[in-house]
């Protein structure tokens, strides 16, 4: 049976790699998920989603200045950073390579 | 040195031992690592022990409680917390290779809070890697034992949080419940565990997972404990966007009121359906307790039980495909060895630093988020989750609270084959509800199996009624205690 699930697909969007034999065992996983998720589904006189899930007051942090983190302690936790940066791979022309 | 009775005493009754002085925060510290060296090694509760720190702090409440400045029940109390809690300059892990050392610039809320109070922390507490999971085996450092029964597991994911307590490893601990991950543990080792009405504790500095469904909360090994705990944590921080701007109640405000007059509702859904013999006889001998008590025992019904687990795989899966997106190798966390570009980098990554039920949520949460499925999946949870939060509006008006099983079972055996990974899901059955709706839920032992494991029943009530629920929680646990003496 074809699995429901595009396996390669969703590692695209959810930025994960398998090897071939990891895709067969997760889409088996998967579909199962998915056929317990389907318990969801099969209501007719489900409601409608007419109020919210949570209380609506909402507010945001008062716009004064506060505490700075310590650009070092944050570095700390990089795996790998040059002058003061985080550094990544090249991301702009043609030879994108680290 | 400290007899070991003394660690198995509640928190209540250390203050009291502190407070007169039969002995120091610093000898009941040292008393506490002794005892993680003597027993961790085979319950392995624990992935950072901070000793010279606990050490450091214990001397400071002595010091402080000389000059006659206590902060209070908690001060010079040892505890420890879970790995999904930022500690400063102390590893944060999540149980996960992605995070593996990982140590946050700060601290969470309720670490800061417990600090400040004065408690003294032991060190961080195994779980199942990114909270997911009901055994700790999805740890990427392994699994913790049960310390009734090595061969079974604490319940998870907060599984080492409850190990520790109760193999007197820590006085206190705190976990997250997500869909159980605090009630389910503490059940399983004959605990006290509290998810709060969501909103009640600030989550800054909780490793994310699914934010809408997840609480902090204390386990313990007694109710009032549990209700000091809740109240050094409770109350609003600006920093938490949703941390409910009230003021907390007073948790042990109604404890010996008693239960007279208060109607609890005993759901059809538990008559009829699935449990362990052993279970349902201890779950129907505490509601007998509550009956003689003077409770009025009413039936009521809670039909959403199967939807409302599904919804929550989705709901929770989604939340987390969404926040475990920051785990890219960037700026912090496990970065593979080599890539080529930066799509690469990320891919290899995660790839290598999740474990396998962590890319498993994430791919269906990815799934029930994708064109074409979101509006037959997310939407459709939502819509279920409206209605659980409804349907439960309904039934408070017929009772005050709920009692159910915290699980259908008692602990689980550790390294039983992977069943489907469904299967284990169906564990989750009565806790997931408190989660989806928002409302508080308590768990707590009503009694033991044939198999010599503890029973855990769970009492729900409606958002912000945690004081009734522990003024419940106490009378049947002093019910108990009488039987036992």
């Amino acid at each position: 049976m074809k699995p429901i699930a595009d396996i390669t697909y969703l590692e695209r969007l959810s930025r994960l790699s398998f090897t071939e034999e990891e895709r067969s065992a997760l889409a088996k996983d998967l579909d199962d998920m998915i056929a317990f998720a389907d318990d969801v589904s099969d209501e007719n006189e489900m409601l409608a989603l007419d109020e919210p899930i949570f209380r609506t007051e909402s507010f945001v942090r008062e716009d004064t200045v506060g505490q700075a983190w310590e650009r070092d302690a944050l570095l700390s936790s990089a795996a790998t950073v040059a002058h003061g940066y985080v550094t990544v791979p090249k991301v702009l022309g043609e030879e994108a390579h680290d | 040195m400290i007899d070991a009775a003394f660690l198995a005493k509640d928190v209540l009754s250390q203050a009291e031992d502190l407070k007169r002085g039969a002995y120091s925060a610093e000898e009941l510290t040292k008393a506490y690592l002794a005892r993680i060296a003597q027993v961790d090694q085979t319950v392995h509760a624990y992935l950072t022990v901070t000793a010279d720190t606990a050490l450091a702090a214990a001397r400071e409440s002595d010091r402080r409680r000389a000059r006659g400045e206590s902060r209070g029940i908690l001060d010079g109390i040892p505890f420890a917390l879970k790995d999904n809690i930022c500690t400063k300059g102390i590893p944060t892990t999540c149980a996960s290779r992605m995070l593996a050392g990982y140590c946050p610039p700060y601290h969470a809320y309720v670490t800061e809070r417990l600090l400040s109070a004065g408690a003294i922390l032991l060190g961080k507490l195994n779980m199942d890697e990114f909270a997911m999971g009901a055994t700790t085996e999805t740890s990427a450092i392994g699994a913790t034992h049960h310390p009734m029964d090595l061969s079974r597991s604490p319940g998870g994911s907060s599984g080492g949080s409850a190990a520790a307590v109760v193999a007197s490893m820590a006085a206190f601990t705190l976990g997250s419940d997500t869909g159980g991950s605090v009630r389910q543990p503490a059940a399983f080792c004959g605990l006290v565990g509290m998810k709060p009405t969501y909103g009640t504790v600030s989550r800054y500095g909780l490793v994310a997972y699914a934010s809408s469904l997840e609480q902090i909360g204390p386990i313990s090994r007694t109710v009032g404990d549990n209700a000091v705990i809740l109240q050094a944590i409770a109350g609003h921080d600006k920093q938490d966007a949703t941390s409910a701007r009230r003021v907390p109640e007073r948790y042990d405000a109604d404890l010996r009121k008693g239960v007279r007059g208060l109607r609890i509702g005993v759901p059809v859904e538990y008559e009829a359906g699935e449990c362990s013999a052993d279970v349902r006889t201890a779950v129907d001998s505490a509601v007998e307790t509550y009956r003689m008590l003077g409770a009025e025992i009413v039936s009521v019904s809670l039909p959403f039980l199967k939807k409302a687990l599904a919804a929550y795989y989705i709901l929770s899966s989604a939340e987390a495909s969404s926040n475990l997106a920051r785990f890219d190798g960037i700026r912090y966390g496990y970065r593979a060895e080599t890539y080529s570009d930066t799509e690469e980098l990320y891919c290899r990554s995660r790839s290598e630093g999740f474990g396998k039920e962590v890319q498993r949520r994430i791919l269906l949460g990815t799934f029930v988020l994708s064109a074409g499925y979101y509006e037959q999946y997310y939407q459709k949870a939502l819509q279920v989750r409206a209605w659980v939060r409804r349907m439960f509006s309904e039934v408070f008006t017929r009772c005050d609270l709920i009692i159910t099983p915290a699980v259908p079972t008692t602990a689980y055996l550790l390294g039983m084959p992977e069943k489907e990974a469904t299967e284990r899901y169906r564990g989750d059955l009565y806790s997931v509800p408190a989660n989806i709706a928002g409302i508080p839920a308590l768990s707590l032992s009503c009694g033991t199996g044939k198999d010599g494991l503890p029973v855990g029943l769970q009492l729900m009530g409606a958002s912000w009624t945690e004081p009734l629920l522990y003024r419940a929680g106490y009378a049947l646990e002093q019910m108990k205690q009488g039987d036992a003496e």
